[in-house]
């Protein structure tokens, strides 16, 4: 049977180092997919992405394996985006968007290795135009499948204000392209 | 392996980057508790002045309203109010407390700690720790004495 992410990670803290190579193995992708959505340039994403592995392994003894460990990897990853978001603060404008889309599109991105269909490709668009803190929630509820609960413990926010920032989000996410249903594409 | 994965191993294994012990992370959350409940008690007792000083240096003069400016001792009540921010911060930021809205958060601290003030200093706490140390007894005598002046909380209403 499959060790889950907790025992792998308690093997971590009992010092077995060659087990945070299997951590690093289970997350890279998803985390990677969720630093790319928020920060939206592959360079900070690489840099955001190696931050939180070296800081969850520094801090991972604060840890508590009764909890779920997911959770607390995506609130490293979390403060590592919003850090890099700070320091390289920019916001996209719809024409800057486009260039960085046929840029990408040229390489084989994260990006398109994560979604092939058109539709998620404008709601990617869409993301990087919406505030940071509605992107987020709108990232972790649509993308990454979390519950409201899980989304309020990454995020530090109360669970009514998780709910908030997500209709807030798709409101303005519809603000900009009328034609997306959010819940119809994901 | 990916060149992320061979990266942070490296840095893990030649010892660039080292885990912290647990000892460490119970050491900051008995540090943090200590802040909050040292916090809380430096409040309580603040806001204990806030309502205790005027009252012992005071009556009620014939306009009240500036009668109650005049006798609010403000450097405390300021030092009081900056120490409920502090304590809400702490709280908020090193507990659970974040699952609660903030507004709901700061009413119930800003409560627990107005309240306990309060009851502290009608209580006879002052008097018998004060006493006790000598120096709550040099504050009254050096409030009534500025208000036998005219330069105290109560602004000159015991001058003649």
């Amino acid at each position: 049977m499959k060790e889950t992410d907790e025992e792998v990670v308690m093997r971590v803290q009992a010092g077995d180092k060659d087990a945070y190579g299997e951590v690093i193995d289970r997350f890279e992708k998803p985390l990677c997919a969720f630093i790319f959505r928020i920060l939206g340039d592959k360079e900070n994403c690489a840099d955001a992405l190696q931050e939180t592995f070296l800081k969850a392994y520094k801090n991972i003894n604060s840890f508590d394996p009764k909890r779920k460990f997911s959770s607390w990897i995506y609130r490293v990853a979390h403060n590592e985006a919003i850090t890099h978001y700070r320091k390289n603060s920019k916001h996209f404008t719809l024409e800057e968007i486009d260039e960085i889309e046929s840029k990408e599109n040229n390489e084989e991105t994260i990006q398109t290795k994560l979604d092939s269909e058109k539709q998620k490709h404008v709601l990617d668009k869409a993301l990087l135009t919406i505030p940071l803190k509605y992107r987020e929630v709108i990232v972790f509820r649509y993308y990454e499948e979390k519950s409201y609960e899980e989304i309020s413990e990454i995020m530090r926010l109360p669970i009514n204000t998780v709910g908030t920032y997500l209709s807030r989000g798709k409101a303005e996410i519809k603000k900009h392209f009328n034609d997306i249903n959010i819940e119809e594409i994901l | 392996m990916s060149d992320l994965k061979e990266k942070v191993m490296q840095s893990i294994n030649k010892k660039e980057i080292k885990m912290r012990t647990k000892g460490f992370f119970r050491l900051t959350r008995a540090l943090v508790e200590i802040g909050i409940v040292g916090i809380a008690l430096l409040v309580i007792f603040l806001i204990n002045l806030s309502f205790y000083l005027p009252r012992k240096g005071c009556g009620l003069g014939v306009n009240r309203w500036n009668h109650l400016i005049s006798v609010i001792p403000w450097e405390i009540v300021i030092l009081g109010v900056g120490g409920i921010a502090l304590l809400i911060w702490i709280i908020y930021r090193y507990t659970g407390a974040y699952k609660k809205r903030l507004l709901l958060v700061i009413g119930i601290v800003s409560a627990i700690v107005l309240i306990s003030g309060f009851l502290l200093s009608v209580s006879n706490f002052n008097e018998t720790v004060g006493r006790g140390f000598g120096r709550m007894h040099n504050i009254e005598q050096n409030i009534n004495t500025n208000n036998e002046n005219g330069n105290g909380y109560c602004g000159g209403k015991n001058k003649k």
